[in-house]
């Protein structure tokens, strides 16, 4: 069956996707302030992180630290092929509720 | 100091470092060092960055500990709104009960599974200790908003609460730790150590069910003593007081069969001795002087001055006329349930079967490793047993007041006593005891041949109507 996915899981996953290489906690973070447009938590993005690790959808490796964060490793999340599956499969779902609708809808 | 040296709050990163998994530690921490010191701390300034990392550590506890600190807030209301959802913890400490203790130990084991580690589990148990806490006193200071103003009218409210504080924490950390410690186990021991677990709540849940009567705690001669009382303030100038004194060992919860409806025709006042129940214990051997003397300080430091109807079942009986032997002017009726023969003598038990003598003047062994209260008490009834009575025999109680004894006569033999020896001891019990109701003004026996030793719980209405026979006869003050 395939995995049915969340709202924040599915802005994790898409911002894992469009960080490609350089997907590591601190990026994920603030490329998803940026894109949501507000602070995000770091309690929620690691949980769903790991949540998503759990179930397969993303994986994650160790890379040496910089200077900066006192050279603590740093680990880079992606996509796996069933994350990126699970990202088509809400974007399809999205569609087909939209499909034959006007967007913006107006408002009665 | 450049960015690339300044460091968060310390107590925020040993936090952090007790929340993630020990492989997660490096990456989230690397990358809150990382945002800390290349934008917050530039921008924000040292202050308001290290608000923002305390912040972030915060999120990381609150995506954890959540779905605990819910269940502790949810315990708590619910037990400040039903009254008999409180249960005592399994180690006894006030304002724990054992549903929070539980909730305590489960969320150990649940965040403790999550991240592997012993701390998270602590850390979690001290933080729903303090919800739970917080809670608790914030519900009293809203019923009683006098109360926020106390602490500093007197400070040492402050100590207690800190204390309580403190120790409501270190059992949360306890019990948290317990509960991560657990769920580190294989499956196998954790289902022995759940059983054990319900098992010993389940017993601190029978225990707490034992009926106790309300009570509060009086200071004298600086150590705590428990007491029971009811209707003081409604009490008419010169209306007697019933006082209640307790067998051998025994506690003010004893007389809960007959409390509430002695307090209906009169105040009452029940205690604990010290060293026994909630009483705190003594320093010296509890002799009957010094037992007796503790009871006079602490009727003065209550304000309830004589006349008093004094009522003591069994040992307590002892207690009785020796009180009523020093301050005799203080007494409007005795009343004695069940208790000991006093006037036995050696020469009597010649008379009877063997094993009498044995019966009667042996005292007791004292177990090693018996609470000291228990012990003072027992002392002092071997140093009575071996001056045989003596003490008490010389004692003379007043005989212008009304003088009640009730006798069980089921209660069978004790152990290692034949029961041709029992019943033989039962008559002259009965015998000696007349005459005390004999030598009063309105002396009233009774015996009961179904009620065994502890009378007010086998037959609480023919104890009640004795006890108030004695009232109705009570010995009027002289003006």
């Amino acid at each position: 069956m395939a995995d049915v996915i969340g709202q924040f899981e599915q802005a994790v996953l898409l911002t894992l996707i469009r960080l490609d290489k350089e997907a590591y906690g601190r990026a994920v973070l603030n490329e998803m302030h940026v894109r949501l447009g507000r602070e995000v938590s770091a309690g929620a993005v690691y949980a769903t992180l790991e949540r998503l690790e759990a179930k397969g959808l993303v994986s994650s490796r160790l890379a040496p630290g910089t200077a900066i964060r006192g050279g603590r490793a740093r680990r880079y999340f992606a996509a796996t092929g069933k994350g990126i599956k699970a990202v088509n499969d809400a974007r399809a779902v999205n569609d087909g509720l939209w499909q034959g609708l006007a967007w913006p809808l107006r408002v009665r | 100091m450049t960015a690339q040296e300044s460091s968060p709050p310390a107590l925020a990163e040993m936090m952090l470092h007790s929340l993630v998994k020990p492989s997660e530690w490096e990456p989230i921490s690397g990358d809150l060092l990382e945002e800390y010191r290349e934008v917050r701390e530039p921008s924000l300034g040292k202050r308001r960055a290290n608000v923002w990392y305390v912040g972030q550590v915060l999120t990381v506890f609150a995506r954890l500990a959540w779905p605990c600190l819910l269940l502790i807030a949810a315990i708590t209301v619910l037990s400040l709104k039903i009254k008999f959802f409180w249960y005592g913890s399994v180690l006894p400490l006030p304002l724990v009960s054992l549903a929070d203790a539980a909730v305590h130990f489960c969320s150990g084991y649940y965040v403790s599974q999550r991240t592997g580690l012993i701390r998270t589990g602590a850390l979690v148990g001290a933080a729903t200790s303090v919800t739970g806490f917080t809670i608790l006193f914030s519900s009293w200071a809203i019923a009683d908003t006098s109360l926020l103003s106390a602490p500093f009218a007197k400070p040492f409210i402050f100590v207690i609460v800190s204390v309580m504080f403190l120790a409501a924490v270190g059992y949360g950390v306890l019990a948290g730790a317990l509960g991560a410690a657990v769920s580190r186990w294989p499956r196998q021991s954790q289902r022995i150590g759940l059983l054990a677990a319900v098992l010993v709540s389940l017993a601190g849940v029978a225990h707490a069910q034992t009926p106790r009567i309300p009570s509060t705690t009086f200071v004298v001669d600086n150590k705590i003593m428990r007491v029971a009382s009811a209707g003081l303030d409604a009490r008419s100038i010169g209306q007697p007081v019933f006082i209640l004194l307790n067998g051998a060992g025994g506690t003010l919860d004893d007389w809960r069969p007959i409390f509430d409806k002695l307090s209906a025709r009169g105040p009452v006042i029940a205690y604990d001795r010290r060293g026994l129940g909630g009483s705190e214990g003594d320093t010296v051997p509890q002799t009957f002087a010094r037992v007796n003397g503790s009871l006079h300080q602490l009727l003065a430091v209550m304000n309830v001055p004589p006349p008093y109807i004094l009522v003591g079942h069994s040992w307590g009986g002892a207690f009785v006329r020796a009180y009523a032997s020093e301050h005799p002017s203080e007494i409007a009726g005795l009343v004695f349930l069940e208790t000991t023969d006093l006037d036995v003598t050696r020469s009597e038990m010649t008379r009877l079967p063997a094993g009498a003598t044995e019966a009667v003047f042996v005292p007791p062994p004292i177990p090693d490793g018996i609470p000291a209260g228990m012990r003072a008490e027992f002392e002092n009834i071997k140093a009575t047993l071996e001056a045989d009575f003596s003490t008490l025999r010389e004692m003379r109680p007043p005989t212008d007041v009304p003088v009640g004894v009730a006798i069980g006569a089921g209660k069978g033999a004790p152990p290692g006593v034949s029961a041709t020896v029992a019943d033989a001891l039962l008559r002259l019990q009965i015998q000696h005891q007349q005459e005390w109701t004999l030598a009063s003004q309105d002396g009233m026996l009774v015996v009961s041949s179904r009620a065994r030793h502890t009378i007010q719980r086998d037959d609480p209405d023919l104890v009640l109507r004795l006890i108030f026979h004695v009232l109705d006869h009570a010995k009027r003050p002289t003006p």
